[in-house]
């Protein structure tokens, strides 16, 4: 699986911070010099105005300072009192550095009658020329007032001038003549100082008479004296005339703009019109807008280093992190948490992942816990378990006890029908399966073994697994033994329902007879039935009694009094008590030797497993035959045989011997006595005084009955069960112990 | 329907042989042959020709199912009904000698007083 890096993660922030940066920067960067053009275009066109402005003063102030220089010229003359050709050439000769700087086209002064008679530059033929006809010469003389004229032709120098006049006064205050100041406007151009100062070479100054119609003068000095184009011809003359004072104009020379700047000379009332290229106004944007991108670019710059540092600083625990997780999960290093020293969104994530870890190892050991649990059970179980696919019915897994059941070996069973282990003629397999999983439904089913027999099993079955992949999980019980001793505690009772009606039924009917009176007529039937009667008395409380000695040792509640006895005394007492049994059967009882010893024993007890033996022994003994009491020392033990001259067991029979209620023929029980419990009393009585009990039997030759106790000078030993050995003489030797 | 006067008690224990006998002699007015095994019964059968056979379950050498089994191969056992008399009495007991063939079931002890009444009425069921 590929692995998410945090390493991605850090570029993608950095990718979308250092780009929403530079938007932000570029944007800011348009927004400002937007703004900045704008504000500094206004800023410049502000001082562009003022400058327009300082100009129109400049040139004002130049004209005011020749008006006054004019007249003080006029204020010398009058101090002559007239206005003569001597006087005229003294007053000249006496300014003429004054008036070559102030009027370098020349000063000229006239009579009173508007005669020239002096002048600063010799011109031929003007002295004595009058120029009393002149509209700005007659109306100084006639006002008395000092004046600047529009401008006119010159007349003997045939250039555009611009005229300006002091009347010279005597003492009276009457006029007496006139000194007019010409500036050449095509040759000195005082505004060129105005346009030089103030507006910067690269800005055009037109000075137009608006009244005439007329530029005054212009940086371009042929325009002086030239008519004002009409507003076809000039989108400048146009805006002027629309009364604009301020705006842009297309330049089709440059292909750029040019800012125009109106301001009017109220003196005069000419307008003063700038023209300066915008780019000049711009071209001073451009560095501190080259200078702002700068600084954004290095102020991005920067702030793209310190996002580097400190992403990779933020993200550099998380990356280690991450890498750690996948090397666990390619099992590089253990599972364990990952240690972090920090409180930020980091350190919480990898504190909520080290809870996760916890929490999945703790849930993992639980499954493990509960896998080993169920591994176990099912390889240990004492019941067969085994897995089925729910749709074939295949063993998809069985336990080693289903191997032992039926005998194949686990690895066989896999994949094998179910339903091939089945004996036949049971209910289908689909069935029995769903009886077996109803809930609290159990079935019986019969399973094949693999070599032979069969086996009844107890069946409950669940569906395990999980959705889609779900199976049959059968738990089979083997109740061949609990059914065969149901079979046996039923054939018990069965036996001793038997038993027990049997002689009752003889007590019974013969009380029914006798007491019905039919047989008052036959006293000495009634007497024998009586006596079958009575006997079948003793022989029910034998058996009643048998079975209270069979249930007292099989819950062990048969109290015995275990002591040393003197063994001999004990088998005389026994022969003693049989000896009248022997008598009735003819039977020759012998005990031929005195034995010494002393046995640990329950008196009564061994009297009664002597007695049983004994009596055994007689009634199976042939008219004549002997029955031998021995006695016979095993180092600890001493071993009683009694031994017969009878017909011996039945080899089929030799196994059941000490089963209940077992006897080779039937018959004994009744022809014989007895009860059928004898033997199996006897071998309880045996094991409770820790000695044993067995028989070698030849059929046809008799049999021997034997049992072995402990010697009295030793503790019981414990007792060792053999159930079946060799004799010496090759017969098959039955012990119980 | 005839009437039932020979019955074949086939029973190994002899006091309830006796019992049996003078219930059916006596107070039945039956003639009764009294034998103490399958065996022997499986000899006289022939001879004495009963009209009934009670019989023995629980017997040494042929018990009583073995010696249904031997009498129903005999021609004169045609149609002689067979009443087992058992002390084995469990229910299943019971059903298991119906279906050996068994015309009828009498549980020890019974009553000598009844036990005619109880056979005339299995013969009477057997010829209804």
């Amino acid at each position: 699986m590929k692995q998410p890096r945090s390493s991605r993660l850090t570029a993608k922030i950095l990718l979308l911070i250092l780009g929403a940066g530079l938007l932000q920067v570029l944007l800011s960067g348009i927004v400002t010099q937007q703004g900045l053009r704008s504000d500094m275009q206004s800023l410049l066109i502000e001082q562009q105005k003022r400058l327009n402005g300082n100009a129109v003063r400049l040139i004002e102030r130049e004209l005011d300072i020749r008006k006054h220089f004019l007249a003080t010229l006029a204020a010398q003359q009058a101090l002559d009192g007239q206005v003569s050709y001597t006087s005229s050439a003294k007053l000249i000769a006496s300014q003429q550095q004054s008036i070559d700087l102030y009027f370098p086209g020349g000063v000229l002064i006239l009579n009173a009658s508007g005669i020239a008679v002096g002048e600063s530059t010799r011109v031929e033929g003007r002295l004595g020329t009058s120029y009393a006809d002149r509209p700005h010469i007659r109306q100084a003389l006639d006002s008395g007032q000092p004046g600047i004229s529009k401008p006119i032709m010159g007349r003997t120098t045939r250039t555009p001038i611009l005229s300006i006049s002091a009347p010279v006064k005597n003492a009276q205050g009457r006029v007496i003549g006139l000194i007019a100041g010409g500036i050449q406007l095509e040759q000195e151009n005082l505004f060129d100082v105005a346009v030089n100062t103030t507006l910067g070479s690269p800005s055009r100054l037109f000075v137009m008479d608006m009244t005439h119609q007329m530029y005054v003068t212009a940086s371009d000095p042929e325009l002086a004296m030239q008519p004002l184009p009409d507003d076809g011809a000039s989108a400048l003359l146009a805006k002027l005339r629309r009364g604009e004072d301020m705006g842009l104009l297309a330049n089709v020379e440059t292909g750029g703009e040019d800012l125009f700047i109106a301001d009017e000379m109220p003196y005069l009332g000419w307008r003063v019109v700038s023209l300066t290229p915008l780019k000049r106004i711009t071209d001073k944007l451009d560095p501190i807008l080259t200078q702002n991108l700068l600084i954004g670019v290095v102020f991005f710059l920067l702030l793209s280093l310190a996002l580097v540092f400190l992403l990779r600083r933020a993200m550099g625990p998380l990356s280690s992190a991450a890498q750690q997780i996948t090397d666990m999960m390619e099992g590089r290093r253990p599972i364990q948490p990952i240690e972090i020293d920090r409180t930020d969104e980091v350190g919480y994530l990898v504190s909520v992942f080290n809870q996760l870890t916890q929490r999945q190892q703790q849930q993992a050991l639980e499954l493990e816990r509960e896998r080993d649990l169920l591994r176990s059970q099912f390889e240990q179980s004492s019941d067969a378990i085994l897995l089925l696919t729910i749709d074939t019915l295949l063993i998809s897994r069985a336990n080693p006890e289903l191997s032992k059941l039926l005998g194949y070996s686990v690895e066989s069973l896999h994949d094998l029908p179910f339903a091939y282990l089945l004996e036949e003629g049971q209910a289908p397999l689909p069935e029995l399966v769903s009886q077996a999983m109803t809930a609290g439904g159990q079935c019986v089913i019969i399973l094949l073994r693999q070599f032979g027999g069969s086996v009844h099993c107890e069946v409950t079955a669940a569906r395990v697994g999980l959705p889609g992949e779900y199976q049959l999980m059968l738990n089979l019980r083997d109740i061949s033994e609990r059914l065969r001793n149901e079979q046996l505690k039923n054939d018990f009772v069965s036996t001793v329902s038997h038993e027990l009606r049997t002689p009752l039924t003889s007590i019974y009917g013969t009380l029914r007879l006798v007491n019905s009176g039919v047989l008052d007529n036959s006293p000495e039937q009634a007497a024998s039935l009586l006596k079958s009667a009575e006997d079948n008395s003793q022989r029910l409380t034998a058996l009643i009694n048998d079975l209270l000695d069979i249930d007292k040792l099989e819950a062990n509640k048969l109290q015995l009094q275990l002591k040393p006895l003197d063994l001999n005394a004990q088998l005389q007492a026994a022969k003693g008590m049989l000896s009248s049994m022997a008598y009735d059967a003819r039977v020759d009882l012998r005990l031929p030797a005195t034995c010494t010893l002393q046995v640990v024993a329950d008196e009564h007890r061994l009297q009664q497993v002597l007695a049983n033996l004994l009596s055994n022994a007689i009634k199976f003994s042939p008219l004549g035959g002997i029955v031998t009491l021995s006695t016979e020392q095993e180092q600890q033990q001493v071993r009683v045989s009694i031994t017969d001259q009878g017909d011996g067991i039945p080899l089929e029979f030799q196994p059941n011997v000490f089963k209940r209620f077992a006897q080779a023929d039937a018959t004994a029980t009744r022809q014989r006595g007895g009860t059928g419990l004898g033997l199996a009393i006897s071998r309880s009585l045996m094991r409770a005084m820790h000695g044993r009990i067995g028989f070698i039997s030849t059929p046809g030759q008799g049999c021997c009955f034997w049992i072995s106790l402990p010697v009295a000078s030793v503790s019981a030993t414990s007792a060792h069960r053999i159930p079946e050995v060799l004799d010496s003489n090759g017969a098959k030797a039955y012990e119980q112990a | 329907m005839s009437k039932l006067e020979r019955i074949m008690h086939i029973e190994d224990d002899l006091s309830i042989q006796e019992v049996a006998r003078v219930a059916l002699e006596i107070v039945g007015g039956f003639t009764v042959k009294s034998c103490e095994s399958g065996s022997q019964g499986l000899a006289e059968v022939a001879d004495f020709n009963p009209q009934l056979v009670l019989l023995d379950v629980m017997m040494p050498g042929m018990d009583g199912p073995q010696t249904l089994a031997e009498l129903q191969k005999l021609p004169c056992m045609t149609g002689v009904p067979v009443v087992f008399m058992t002390a084995k009495a469990q229910t299943q007991e019971v059903s298991s000698y119906r279906e050996l063939g068994a015309a009828g079931v009498i549980i020890k002890p019974f009553d000598p007083m009844t036990l005619s009444e109880q056979i005339i009425e299995i013969w009477n069921q057997m010829h209804a």
